[in-house]
């Protein structure tokens, strides 16, 4: 096996898949992989250290037992028996919910605010590695540990910590933190010693505590003879989390696409997702009966130029108007291109390929058309 | 598998107690999930209440051959948010917030990791962050498992590469 064939395991060994035997030999002996793997789970790491901003706050609580089963028989039974019609019916009902909404919703919304607290470890001086911050929250059911990875002269030292107590200003802090030398490192072959899996059995490894006041600098030894030094601050900057905030301008997500001609559902996919996210990146969708729509954020050959609305994608074909209804926003443009291939049928592409079942997939620029 | 099997029976037979215990455990995290969904705290948790008391009043539809429990709660607040989606009317967004990352700029991973799709961040924030494994992931987005591998691979890849560029652009300019 080469890297290229090993590159998917390596991401799998990283969400610890058993991946196969030739697999974990390549990637053993070979340096870039190993470099990868590393890489890969310093990006889990530093996305779980982002989390651990996110306020999450407690579910608000809800009496299920007060809640009675709005059940959909008798629902529907009423429907079919009674002998009025059915937009009455449908009156009736929302009447009684209406009425009876401010009996069951008892919903309390617990609105909390946590503290973040950012912990900056910094190796010794003679370390060539800079400082590490890291971010947790101060308050919730769970809280993640601050997990980090450090560069020091002889190695580089795992360490998480967790807030145990908290007295106003003052944490206690657990820490648990391993070495390994460059020499252990080269000396064992094996992933496990390589730092492949950094914070593996980390609740075996010795946990010190300690008393940290906000601004001060405590050291703590490691074993190895290295030492860091510890800081905590409160951080006012949270995690946003919010989709529209930021997103690839080249982006293209189409998800539940339905297609509505005028008022009339040309086509309703549900379930299927797709994104093109390079420059003249398109996506597809296919439906039987109705062939395939290709879209893309660049103009192509053939095309019509559509307009966005968030999640909805305006066009006129044949002077007819369509919308595409989408389950998420499709981009953060406006404009928007689009080609309808009637006769397109998978078979006619992929032999043996089924045209009866409607599906949705993206492209890069070169395999558009 | 056979908890989730056990607790679904308790609340088939309409154990408050125990739903109580798994909506309180589960709602946190799918309201989390769900704000990278709809992009809104409020509206995610509107979602996520409306999903367990969706199961609550008709516990039905599980399948503990096809994933766990709390997979199958993901899977419904997912497509429950895409139905929120559908059913709203475009409106203005504030251009003032809304400041694009390009990757010139990205100086972490979290803005590396915004410019990955919404598909691919989800993805791997559900895996990284929460934990989801495979199968659960697969029961989600209803995707076969061999999928769920090649989309994280791309998407960490993906990252990699983004955050790579920029390392290697800091370098050049310093």
């Amino acid at each position: 096996m080469n890297c290229g064939s090993t590159v998917e395991f390596v991401s799998a060994l990283c969400d610890g898949e058993v991946i196969p035997v030739e697999a974990v030999r390549h990637i053993r002996n070979c340096k870039t992989c190993g470099i990868t793997l590393r890489e890969y789970l310093e990006i889990g790491t530093e996305l779980r250290c982002e989390a651990s901003l996110e306020p999450v706050e407690a579910a608000s609580p809800i009496s299920w037992e007060r809640k009675k089963r709005i059940g959909s028989n008798w629902l529907r039974e009423a429907s079919e028996i009674i002998r009025i019609p059915r937009f009455a019916v449908a009156l009736m009902i929302v009447t009684i919910l209406g009425l009876s909404s401010g009996l069951v919703a008892l919903k309390t919304r617990a609105a909390r605010t946590g503290q973040i607290l950012t912990l900056t470890l910094r190796p010794s001086e003679s370390s060539s590695g800079g400082p590490v911050q890291c971010s947790m929250l101060t308050d919730g059911p769970k809280i993640a540990p601050c997990s980090v990875i450090l560069a020091v002269e002889s190695g580089t030292v795992a360490s998480s910590t967790r807030i145990v107590a908290r007295d106003e200003n003052r944490f206690e802090l657990g820490v648990r933190s391993k070495f390994v030398s460059k020499q252990a490192a080269e000396a064992d072959k094996t992933l496990e010693s390589s730092l492949s899996y950094p914070f593996k059995n980390l609740d075996t490894w010795p946990e010190k505590r300690l008393w940290l006041e906000l601004g001060q600098n405590v050291p703590i030894e490691i074993a190895g003879g290295e030492t860091m030094t510890l800081r905590a601050a409160f951080s006012n900057e949270g995690f946003s989390a919010d989709p529209r905030f930021a997103r690839n301008p080249d982006e293209l997500d189409v998800s539940f696409p339905v297609l509505l001609e005028g008022k009339i559902v040309v086509f309703d996919i549900p379930s299927a997702t797709a994104s093109a996210t390079s420059k003249g990146g398109c996506v597809f969708m296919y439906a039987p009966a109705s062939g395939r729509y290709v879209l893309s954020l660049s103009p192509f050959a053939g095309s019509v130029e559509g307009r966005i609305e968030q999640n909805r994608i305006h066009f006129e074909m044949n002077g007819r108007p369509y919308e595409f209804v989408l389950g998420a926003p499709t981009a953060d443009g406006k404009r928007i291109w689009i080609l309808h291939d009637s006769k397109y049928r998978p078979s006619l592409e992929k032999e043996g390929a089924q045209d009866n079942q409607p599906f949705v997939g993206s492209a890069d620029s070169q395999h558009c058309d | 598998m056979a908890h989730d099997t056990a607790l679904w029976n308790l609340i088939c037979r309409r154990d408050a107690v125990a739903f109580d215990a798994f909506y309180r455990e589960n709602a946190p995290r799918l309201c989390a999930f769900l704000r990278h969904l709809v992009g809104d705290r409020q509206v995610a948790e509107d979602i996520a209440q409306e999903t367990f008391t969706s199961i609550w009043d008709r516990p039905r539809g599980f399948d503990p051959d096809r994933g766990s429990l709390r997979a199958y709660v993901y899977g419904i607040g997912r497509k429950r948010a895409a139905e929120w989606w559908r059913s709203q009317r475009p409106r203005e967004v504030d251009q003032e917030i809304v400041s694009m990352v390009s990757q010139a700029e990205v100086q972490s991973v979290r803005e590396a990791f915004f410019l990955l799709s919404r598909e691919q961040r989800t993805l791997l924030w559900l895996r990284e962050v929460d934990g989801q494994s495979y199968s659960e992931l697969a029961a989600i987005f209803e995707i076969p498992v061999g999928t769920v591998r090649s989309r994280l691979f791309t998407a960490r890849e993906q990252l990699r590469s983004i955050w790579h560029g920029t390392r290697q652009s800091q370098k050049e300019s310093a």
